[in-house]
């Protein structure tokens, strides 16, 4: 069961190539990610032993997350991760993100490993076309369902073809009658099966 | 919107205006007329009513076209693509140098930047995919691989800073976040217009990314995580301005006034003060502009200025120094006008038997002064041919010249400036009328290409040269026969001065010309007066607050602190710390667009590169950090060291209404050797 999960990461991660191939042949074409499509609900491994999970408790949410890792529920939004120091993922870095005005990354002030999830939390009593069309309009241009080993009570699909910046490792969208959900998950510097064993302890303990 | 067309067209004569421009770049190889044809800004319903920064408030459309869009993949794929900046960049240099950018380029662009080590290729993901840049890297690209220059980064900006770039037809990089989600990633994108309830981008992060919309609720939510920071390319076409006007360009400290359309150096602090000058009112220009004005007398003289009022009359006497025995009497027009003047003599309030035998008994008559040239207008009224809030600059001693859009006004830089609220009442006496509207092409001609003065003939240009009017002329108006006036020795100095005015030697003349041996003469003995003469202000500071609106600005001298310079005074360096309460964050900015931010915020320069604002001086703010950076500012709590004497400003000298502002008065940006 443990290799079934990690083949369907493997396959998620490696779209980039995949991606890449097809750009030789026709770079005008929206990606498409290969985005795997679990038949049945798969388990994960046990807890990661290694981590020591506590948990958090609001009148809206409530979950486990790593001991000392970091935690910010604002309106809406979530974002676990595994340092205190800043994360840039995105293209744009604040200006203090190097030092020296070259290469060297403050890494006083910015993390270089980390592990990052974040989690926006929306109005779900519209279809996936208009939640789609209302936050990523022109850059995901079509989704396939997707099922979550550890929340097979949710209703969820993750993108097949896209045609804008969409980041995160993985990246997939929940559902249940009153909420959407918008993970996405990304690391650096850690290994993928690790990865993979914190979202789904966290999302299995994840009530909203 | 029916008002807002009426207001258009009340001041504008039409309905819609087609401001074309066209680039100024270095390489110069471009066609100009193409680029008029091509690069087309809409303005459409234009004012100058200030815009509401929560967006919707509006009331007017602005679309640069023809920006060009790519989208930052390919090259590689969408996944881990972080090409925003270089995407938004290339699409800068397109604009400006004239093609269409292609994944060749941005693949060009990359490898540029990973050779010279901007960058370096992230992790598992594709080479092609890039890096993240920050607005410092984009700047660098945008100079030193596209060779385009003035390039400013800026944090703190506000949404009225954008739109002036806009209506000048310049596109701004801004950092937003991916989908303009604050919550989401870092992202750059290319602001080209905006109308009632969005901002227009170019998107790199979509495929179909140009043109795109996104509401000023969700930018405004999303520009404040990068600090509201921009980046672009500050250029206009423009090469002319109107007499009167103080210029410099912005690389170099000298500042000229133009007059009879050549330019006049003015030579140093102690001059330019004396003249009355308003350092708020000096313009930066353009290399470019400032060749095409031949040079003309340079302004070494400090006239003595005392200004009286009787019969309810303003009357300035001036003298071409304190010791001269000849003067004139020059009368304003209006009490308007007299203000215009910014004289920093006192007003003396004189009956008419004590007025005639100082002054009319003693001074031949100089003639009548109206609003003073340069002065920006804008009348509170409805003036006729002109509706109320209609703008004008003074030129020729009388003359208002007007503007055909909102978006000549800026590229002229006259947003920059302050200018005077003229009410109906104060219209009599201030002008006598108006002069030619100034349009694109007005504002785009060149006198310079016409003259023959290629190898330095400087004296083939003061032949051409036209007679300098006014008290702002390059020589003095009633030159002391007795004395060498600076008109004889410019006859002498006139052609090195005028090609090299840098090498000229400014405490020489100063010496020679404002410490007379002699003593001030009778009429000049009223003591107060002659203690406040611009003239005799020793030792030059960097705008003393005689100068200056006194109720507006409370200063601290501070000297040199032992605590925060790790530098010794006397090198080059300018140290400078900046401290705010702990739940703020202070900001430094300086030279042409430096700044330092932090808690402390601490600013390492050079007294070079502060002098590249001509004038020894650089701002400072502290600013809440919560509940968003930003949400508060006051300057006044900051604890200022340096490792300079220094005065501080608050509110500043240059920008009233804005930052603190520190004064350096131990260096000067005037070269005195």
């Amino acid at each position: 069961m443990a290799l079934a999960t990690i083949t369907v990461l493997f396959g998620i991660v490696s779209c980039t190539r995949f991606v890449s191939d097809q750009k030789e042949q026709a770079v005008e074409q929206p990606d498409e990610i290969n985005w795997q499509i679990y038949s049945e609900p798969t388990l994960p491994e046990e807890t990661d032993t290694e981590l020591p999970w506590m948990r958090y408790s609001d009148e809206k949410l409530s979950f486990d997350y790593p001991v000392n890792w970091s935690v910010k529920v604002e309106q809406n939004h979530l974002e676990i991760k595994s340092t205190a120091k800043e994360i840039v993922i995105g293209g744009a870095a604040p200006e203090d993100y190097y030092l020296d005005g070259t290469t060297t990354v403050n890494t006083e002030k910015y993390a270089t490993d980390y592990y990052l999830l974040t989690i926006d939390i929306s109005d779900g009593s519209i279809d996936w076309d208009q939640f789609f069309a209302d936050n990523y309009d022109g850059v995901i241009l079509s989704y396939q369902p997707y099922l979550l080993p550890t929340r097979p009570d949710l209703k969820s699909v993750a993108p097949t073809k896209v045609s804008g910046v969409l980041y995160g490792e993985q990246r997939f969208f929940a559902r249940n009658d009153q909420t959407i959900l918008d993970v996405s998950l990304s690391y650096k510097g850690w290994n993928e099966k690790q990865a993979q064993k914190i979202l789904n302890t966290f999302l299995k303990s994840f009530s909203f | 919107m029916r008002k807002t067309l009426k207001r258009f067209k009340l001041f504008f004569g039409h309905g819609v205006s087609l401001h074309s421009r066209s680039p100024r770049h270095l390489r110069g190889q471009r066609v100009i007329a193409s680029r008029f044809q091509r690069f087309v800004v809409l303005v459409l319903f234009c004012f100058f009513a200030p815009l509401s920064v929560s967006g919707n408030a509006n009331a007017d459309t602005i679309l640069i076209g023809e920006v060009p869009f790519i989208a930052q993949s390919p090259p590689a794929d969408w996944t881990k693509n972080k090409n925003c900046g270089p995407a938004a960049a290339l699409m800068l240099a397109g604009f400006y140098n004239d093609f269409e950018p292609n994944a060749v380029d941005l693949k060009n662009e990359l490898d540029w930047l990973y050779a010279n080590n901007y960058i370096v290729a992230q992790p598992d993901a594709e080479y092609y995919d890039g890096n993240v840049t920050t607005t410092t890297i984009l700047k660098s690209l945008l100079e030193k691989y596209f060779q385009l220059d003035s390039v400013i980064k800026k944090s703190g900006a506000d949404w009225q800073f954008v739109v002036n770039q806009l209506k000048n037809g310049n596109p701004v990089i801004v950092g937003v976040n991916i989908q303009m989600n604050p919550n989401k990633l870092g992202h750059f994108v290319v602001a080209v217009g905006y109308d009632d309830d969005d901002i227009i981008v170019n998107d790199s992060g979509l495929s179909q990314g140009a043109l795109k919309k996104y509401s000023f609720e969700k930018f405004f939510l999303s520009w404040q995580t990068s600090n509201n920071s921009v980046v672009y390319i500050d250029q206009n076409n423009v090469t002319w301005h109107p007499d009167g006007t103080l210029i410099k360009t912005a690389d170099q400290p000298e500042t000229y006034l133009l007059a009879g359309q050549e330019k006049h150096w003015i030579i140093n602090e102690k001059v330019f003060k004396a003249h009355n000058f308003d350092w708020q009112k000096v313009i930066i220009i353009s290399k470019e502009e400032l060749a095409c004005y031949a040079d003309g007398n340079k302004i070494d003289w400090q006239p003595y200025r005392e200004a009286f009022k009787t019969k309810d009359k303003y009357y300035l006497m001036e003298k071409s120094s304190s010791a001269s025995t000849s003067c004139a009497i020059y009368e304003f027009g209006s009490e308007f006008s007299y203000v215009s003047w910014q004289l920093s003599a006192p007003l003396q309030e004189l009956s008419g038997l004590d007025a005639d035998q100082k002054y009319f008994s003693k001074c031949t008559s100089g003639g009548l002064l109206y609003v003073r040239d340069g002065t920006i207008v804008q009348s509170e009224f409805f003036v006729i041919g002109y509706n109320a809030g209609a703008k004008f600059v003074a030129s020729g001693n009388g003359a208002l010249l007007s503007f055909d859009a909102d978006a000549t006004f800026m590229a002229l830089g006259y947003d920059k400036l302050p200018f005077m609220v003229m009410k109906e009442n104060d219209e009599k006496g201030s002008y006598y009328g108006f002069g030619e509207m100034i349009n694109d092409e007005l504002a785009q001609q060149c006198f310079m290409k016409g003259f023959a003065i290629a190898g330095g003939n400087n004296e083939a240009v003061f032949e051409t040269a036209v007679e300098c009017p006014g008290l702002d002329c390059a020589e003095p108006i009633e030159p002391d026969p007795v004395e060498t006036t600076p008109v004889e020795q410019e006859t002498e100095e006139t052609e090195p001065d005028a090609q090299e005015p840098v090498d000229s030697d400014p405490i020489e003349t100063e010496t020679t010309e404002s410490e007379p041996s002699e003593p001030v003469e009778p009429e000049a003995t009223d003591s107060e007066s002659v203690e406040q003469a611009p003239i005799d202000s020793e030792p030059v500071e960097p705008e003393s607050s005689e100068s200056l609106p006194t109720e507006q600005v409370t200063i601290e001298t501070a000297s040199a602190d032992s605590t925060a310079p790790e530098q010794p005074a006397s090198d080059d360096k300018v140290i400078c710390t900046v401290t705010c309460p702990s739940d703020m964050m202070a900001f430094i900015w300086f030279s042409e667009s430096g700044e330092a931010s932090g808690q402390p915020a601490t600013m390492i320069s050079t007294v070079e590169e502060i002098c590249l604002r001509g004038q020894p001086w650089i701002d400072f703010d502290c600013a809440c950090t919560k509940p968003w950076l930003w949400a508060c500012f006051d300057p006044k709590v900051a604890q200022v060291e340096c490792n300079r004497e220094i005065q501080k400003v608050i509110p500043g000298i240059i920008d009233p209404k804005g930052e603190g502002e520190i004064w350096f008065t131990d260096f000067s940006c005037y070269q005195e050797n």
